[in-house]
């Protein structure tokens, strides 16, 4: 037995440096390597500037603003997905919509709403202003982790449960605690992106320590520096992440494998929270309307073929880099989604999250002209790997809290006959995991084809990518042109959400509330 | 029909538990394999030359069209966007210094060139000819070329019958709210090389007060110069400062805007021109191809094709650009005596930072 045991460990350790080494160069590489220029050039420290009481209280006031934000957006997004889940038909599936404007940048969400509150002969300004329109951006994002979140639940539990109490204490005793995980950590994404987000804030005239880390990036043209000014954002997001993540963890094993495939039956709720759902709900309407709206009133429709025709180059870049970013970050939570169970594990995998793109996309120019790693440089696997550092520890978190949701009997049932060959891998576990495999794709697509700042520094020569070009038409004022390629992006979204439902099965509107479909 | 998984459970029992991850990793090395194959795409038997730009792709994109059709030379570019302010070229120069990707940096303006220059970025390359108007930068580094000049762009609706701003030092015109007017952070982009310039001219803690009163009065700091042109247009501010393309962009769209250039009287300093620069990377993988392209840029029929486009307003003496922006045919420029040195810039620029960004 000893000896049996020892074998095994060996096995599992060699396991362990192969994952390891993965995740060291694809995913905390770009972040090492930047590190270890601040230790050989130490000098970067000076230029960085200290923390001063103004940058201190300035960072104090955007990280209050990026809480705020994300706990309203995830709130409002909460009380809409809780109404939603208890919706059927042709209802509960258009409002899977929000999810396709994920890749819209927060630049046009916000020019959207500043476009209808000129309308509307409202001034937008101030922090209050920022707090709204961040608000409302960053809502689509939270609808997603509500829904999954609400999906979670217990069914058997929740129907037990009103058995002895009513629905309100139901939904705050059991729902609502199940839920809050994947609320949480959704409300952690909107945090990150909220606090790394210096555009809408521009737009509002308001400065925030985004900015001035961007300044830093600018003036000293060392990523080193600049690093060093944005290290309390990366601290306190990893802080957030390991928090939100351990009770993620703890709870994520709680719920019950035996759910139906159910709708769950409308809760009778007091008539303040019912009315507090139904504007949520509204909200969220609102924004999807908003902006696909004032994107097609925006787009010349009579010449959009031709608009989207000269830029196909554009547009098959940026769909071949964020597939293939999507499949790798796929594959790498296979690897590595199952060791999320230790804590320094979770926090290597979530520390790229928090790293600003310059930082990553510098730090991979820094990696991959090292000598002898040369041969990457300049290739278009520069750009996937800036997507795959950036997105790929969404995509492991993700199956991470899929594969917590999978029966463990059944696997073990099908290893015990078939043991662990491809039989299982294709007829068991894949099956099993598809949804985490699925989303974990669609989130990393959708995500890359907006990415912007690691790939304007590492994009290939002759392969710009679909972004920088939309970018580059809104700064010379080419607004229709700019709407005709965010309508595609909108479109690309929604076709390839609809084809990943149509992949698994589950179009049929009772099926997306589920968990886990044809248990 | 279908697959036999068990004659594969077969194969993969005899792998064991260590094959099984290996071949893991290995489809994923194989993956990476087949992008690093897709990577060598190119032809080689087309000449070509990698040039980074900072010129919005609206203007860049037909002169190296042009270029191509003339030369025979690919051209495979890598645009800036005024999200990164610039910074994002010059930072990717700098970082891959050691193993340089670019042949050529067409800079819409210059103030970036001598950071790369001291980074040793830059090599020299003296052309055989120089066009009237053209310059060289310290040490033959870069050159410069054309220009864009910075206006006012004023909303007609919101000025009403008031008489347009006529001075930079109008910013702080008790008329005005603060909110009425637009510019861009001066730490980066064209209006950086604005206040380096007024800098210049004024004296360092003279611009530092100016700054300060604009950022007291509470002046709208935007986040680039064609966002100072939307406010305009959208009349949410009734004017701006900002570069001759954005304003003559929005001029030539019909929008409700026009334009002036600031400080033309006899007692005014002028407006400033900012001018393009084209310098050659030091270690270009394709040197002399690069050489041709700027040979090209500087030359009588790119400096034409940018003019009609609305990129340059001047060249060399001359105001080159199309009618359409109804600006004055004759300017006063603002002269610059060029005295501070690189220390004093980058302290100037760390001191509007703390000015500018609390």
């Amino acid at each position: 037995m000893p000896r049996r045991s020892a074998v095994v460990k060996g096995r599992a350790d060699w396991s362990w440096v192969l994952s390891a080494a993965c995740w060291l160069v694809l995913g905390l590489g770009p972040v090492v390597a930047i590190l270890a220029a601040l230790i050989v050039e130490p000098e970067s420290w000076l230029h960085a500037g200290p923390l001063s009481a103004r940058r201190s209280w300035l960072f104090v006031k955007s990280a209050l603003l990026a809480f705020s934000v994300a706990g309203a957006a995830s709130v409002i997004a909460a009380a809409a997905a809780h109404w939603l889940r208890s919706q059927g038909g042709a209802r509960a599936l258009l409002l899977w919509l929000p999810l396709s404007l994920l890749t819209v940048p927060p630049y046009l969400h916000a020019a959207a709403w500043m476009g209808l509150a000129d309308h509307l002969g409202l001034q937008l300004s101030g922090w209050m202003a920022v707090f709204v329109i961040e608000t409302l951006t960053f809502l689509p994002l939270g609808l997603a982790f509500g829904l999954a979140g609400f999906a979670m639940t217990d069914r058997q539990q929740v129907d037990a449960g009103r058995v002895f109490a009513d629905d309100w204490r139901v939904f705050h005793a059991i729902e609502l605690p199940q839920a809050a995980p994947a609320i949480g950590i959704g409300a952690a994404l909107i945090f990150i992106l909220a606090i790394a987000d210096y555009s809408v804030p521009a737009l509002m005239q308001v400065e925030v320590y985004a900015l001035e880390a961007f300044v830093e990036y600018s003036i000293a043209a060392e990523s080193a520096a600049s690093l060093l000014v944005a290290l309390p954002v990366l601290l306190l997001c990893v802080l957030l992440l390991v928090l939100v993540a351990a009770p993620m963890r703890a709870l994520a094993v709680k719920v019950s494998f035996l759910a139906p495939a159910q709708r769950p039956r409308a809760p009778a709720l007091h008539r303040g929270l019912r009315l507090m759902r139904s504007g949520a709900v509204m909200l969220c309407l609102a924004q999807v309307l908003v902006p696909v709206v004032s994107l097609f009133l925006m787009t010349p429709l009579g010449d959009i073929w031709v608009i989207w025709s000269v830029s196909l180059r554009e547009i098959g870049s940026s769909l071949s880099t964020s597939m293939l970013a999507a499949s790798v970050s796929v594959l790498l939570g296979l690897l590595l989604a199952p060791r999320l169970a230790s804590t320094g594990w979770l926090v290597a995998v979530l520390l790229p999250l928090a790293a600003p793109g310059s930082l990553i996309g510098t730090g991979l120019i820094v990696l991959w002209t090292l000598p002898g790693l040369a041969l990457v440089h300049g290739t278009v696997v520069m750009p996937v790997l800036a997507d795959v550092a950036r997105f790929a520890p969404l995509a492991i978190l993700i199956q991470y809290v899929q594969s917590k949701r999978t029966d463990p009997g059944l696997i073990e049932a099908a290893r015990l006959y078939r043991g662990n060959g491809p039989a299982v891998w294709l007829k068991v576990l894949l099956p099993l995991r598809a949804q985490g495999l699925a989303a974990g794709f669609f989130v990393v697509l959708g995500l890359s084809m907006s990415e912007l700042t690691a790939n304007l520094l590492v994009a290939p020569p002759g392969a710009q990518s679909l972004i920088v070009k939309i970018y580059g038409l809104l700064h010379y004022g080419a607004s229709q042109q700019a709407a005709a390629l965010c309508l595609f992006v909108l479109i690309f979204s929604m076709a390839s959400m609809i084809g990943l439902l149509l992949a698994l099965g589950r179009l049929r509107a009772a099926n997306l509330w589920s968990a886990h479909g044809r248990d | 029909m279908g697959w036999d998984f068990e004659r594969l459970d077969e194969v993969f029992a005899m792998l064991g538990q260590t094959g099984r991850h290996l071949l893991l990793h290995g489809l994923l090395g194989l993956l990476l394999s087949l992008f690093l194959a897709a990577c060598d795409s190119g032809d080689v038997a087309v000449e070509e030359v990698t040039i980074y730009t900072s010129v919005d792709q609206h203007f860049s994109e037909p002169l190296f069209r042009r270029f191509e059709q003339v030369s025979g030379v690919r051209v495979r570019p890598v645009y800036d966007i005024e999200a990164a302010k610039t910074t994002g070229l010059v930072n990717r120069l700098i970082g891959e210094s050691k193993r340089p990707l670019a042949d050529v940096l067409w800079n819409g303006e210059v103030s970036q060139m001598r950071r790369l220059a001291e980074h040793g970025v830059l090599a020299i390359y003296r052309p055989k000819r120089l066009p009237e108007g053209v310059a060289l930068g310290p040490k033959g580094r870069w050159l410069e070329f054309g220009g864009r000049v910075r206006v006012f762009i004023i909303n007609r609706q919101r000025l009403g019958s008031r008489p347009p701003p006529t001075s930079i030092v109008d910013l702080l015109d008790p008329r005005w709210q603060g909110g009425d007017i637009a510019i861009a952070y001066p730490l980066f982009g064209t209006t950086a090389t604005h206040a380096v310039a007024l800098a210049e001219v004024w004296g360092v803690a003279p611009t530092l007060d100016f700054f300060s009163q604009l950022e007291r009065r509470g002046i709208r700091f935007v986040d680039g110069n064609s966002v100072v042109r939307d406010l305009v247009v959208s009349a949410r501010a009734v004017f701006g400062l900002t570069d001759t393309d954005d304003a003559c962009g929005a001029v030539a769209r019909g929008e409700p805007v026009f334009a002036t250039f600031p400080d033309q009287g006899a007692e005014g300093m002028g407006a400033l021109v900012i001018p393009n620069s084209v310098g050659l990377i030091e270690g270009a993988p394709h040197e002399e191809a690069a050489k041709r392209f700027i040979d090209f840029v500087i030359g009588e029929e790119a400096t034409a094709l940018l003019a009609q486009s609305g990129w340059l307003y001047v060249s060399g003496r001359q105001v080159v650009a199309d009618p359409d922006c109804r600006l004055p045919a004759r300017l006063k420029r603002m002269s610059l005596p060029s005295g501070l040195d690189a220390e004093a810039l980058d302290r100037l620029r760390r001191d509007l930072r703390d000015v500018i960004v609390r």
